[in-house]
């Protein structure tokens, strides 16, 4: 989360801005823009467009976003195309057929359609996530008037993830060293995730009177006004482009609904 | 927020909605066709109250949306993952995590209402399909009952969510019965969980 490079001017840009274009993202997203026999396929080169964008901030940038899209599409295109066009069921026109394999055009069109939705979401995604620091977009949440504790709560669990993951990864091992089976049928596999499972969620909710003191003593629960040590830079350019994505998005995303 | 929830429900928030990650992705590396990606949520909603495990259940999808980069998916089902809170908290407020069998009850229930909710959802958003292993439930159904989307697709989540909400609910039954008391107190629905407590020794008139 916090691996950001602060070099390309997507990564300069105000935290908002690149929120409005996410919100913007994930709206037009569902409008399913400039429909041919169709497929959208305006929301395809809206991602391309995304990509380039990416590429533009600065070659990392592009690579990274380039790539978890990718990995990201790979598995719903098998799962989206193969799936739905090889097992559509009624009648549809065969693209293609080799013995029981048949490749079905309805089938590819929705997958097409479903994949061109999700996709422009997550390329979105994953160009704000890479281009901005997690403790500048709390910061930027706080002074929209969002509050705090809501701030808390997401930023808490992203950083906490790691940990936990670090703490499942040992109860593994101390419990393999013990005898767990943990590799077999699926009955085996659910058996041993009781003992996995369990010393995980016990360890965790021990950790909350920890964390409640924390929050305590620092005063979290207090109303005044707090001081930042971080400083947003803000344009009024930006202000008015992100008006602009969203309005825009949101007329998009109406009108896609009404005609 | 700031009013609604005390500290320590707020501690609790962040760290149940990890449970909710962690398991979520231990189901999916030990390939068991389950989710379990609400255990968290049931936790909170249990001891911190309906609010509380609504509130988990939306930001836990806003979390796993942000994590996979699929915020979308994850938002259309928050709904969902909000009434799953609602209901242990139910649930919780009522005792029945204190016996098994109850508990289980409280999983079936969550199946039922759940699979209710989703439907529509993955109708709307995949055509029923989801990429997951419940994929070849659901076509198998779609010929069964001849191309009807919302009844398989009910009938193809409601299988693997009652399996998957009835062992979501024992692991919470077996995790907090073996907390001690002292911690489980401490949330506002706590004591509704905790053992009940045993009369003092001093004093007590045979």
């Amino acid at each position: 989360m916090n691996d950001t490079w602060t070099i390309g001017w997507v990564s300069r840009l105000h935290p908002l801005t690149k929120l409005a274009l996410l919100l913007a993202a994930i709206l037009v997203s569902f409008a399913d823009l400039g429909k041919v026999q169709g497929v959208p396929l305006l929301s395809w080169v809206l991602l391309f467009v995304l990509v380039v964008i990416a590429f533009s901030d600065s070659v990392r940038t592009g690579r990274r976003v380039l790539f978890f899209t990718l990995s990201f599409l790979v598995p719903l295109f098998i799962s989206f195309i193969v799936l739905l066009g090889l097992f559509y069921p009624g009648p549809s026109l065969l693209l293609w057929e080799w013995g029981w394999l048949s490749v079905k055009q309805v089938g590819v069109v929705q997958g097409m359609v479903l994949l061109a939705r999700a996709a422009l979401a997550a390329g979105a995604t994953i160009l704000v996530l890479t281009t901005t620091d997690s403790a500048d977009l709390t910061l930027a949440l706080t002074q929209l008037g969002i509050p705090r504790e809501f701030a808390y709560v997401i930023l808490a669990a992203l950083q906490l993830l790691p940990r936990m993951q670090a703490r499942a990864q040992s109860i593994l091992s101390a419990q393999s060293a013990r005898g767990l089976q943990t590799e077999g049928n699926v009955v085996v596999r659910l058996r041993s995730l009781i003992p996995l499972a369990g010393p995980l969620i016990t360890s965790a909710l021990n950790e909350t009177n920890d964390r409640a003191l924390a929050l305590e003593v620092r005063a979290f629960r207090t109303n005044g006004p707090k001081t930042s040590w971080r400083i947003l830079h803000d344009t009024a350019p930006q202000r008015l482009i992100r008006w602009l994505l969203v309005l825009t998005a949101l007329a998009v995303f109406l009108w896609s609904l009404f005609f | 927020m700031s009013s609604l929830f005390n500290t320590r429900t707020l501690a609790l928030m962040p760290i149940a909605i990890v449970i909710n990650l962690i398991l979520g992705q231990l189901i999916k590396i030990g390939q068991i066709p389950l989710y379990l990606d609400t255990v968290g949520t049931v936790i909170i909603g249990v001891l911190a109250g309906p609010l509380a495990g609504a509130v988990v259940g939306i930001l836990s999808n806003l979390v796993n949306g942000i994590i996979s980069a699929d915020l979308r998916t994850w938002m259309a089902f928050s709904p969902v993952a909000a009434v799953i809170g609602i209901i242990a908290g139910i649930a919780g407020s009522r005792s029945w995590l204190r016996k098994p069998l109850p508990s289980l009850g409280a999983g079936l229930i969550t199946a039922v209402i759940a699979g209710l909710l989703s439907t529509p959802i993955l109708i709307y958003l995949f055509g029923g399909l989801t990429g997951s292993g419940t994929d070849r439930i659901y076509l198998f159904l779609l010929n069964m009952t001849g191309n009807n989307e919302a009844v398989s697709a009910f009938f193809a989540s409601l299988i693997t969510d009652i399996l998957d909400k009835a062992i979501t609910y024992l692991l919470v039954f077996f995790s907090l019965t073996r907390l001690p008391r002292r911690l489980l107190v401490q949330f506002p629905q706590g004591e509704k969980t905790a053992a009940p407590r045993r009369q003092p020794l001093v004093g007590r008139v045979e």
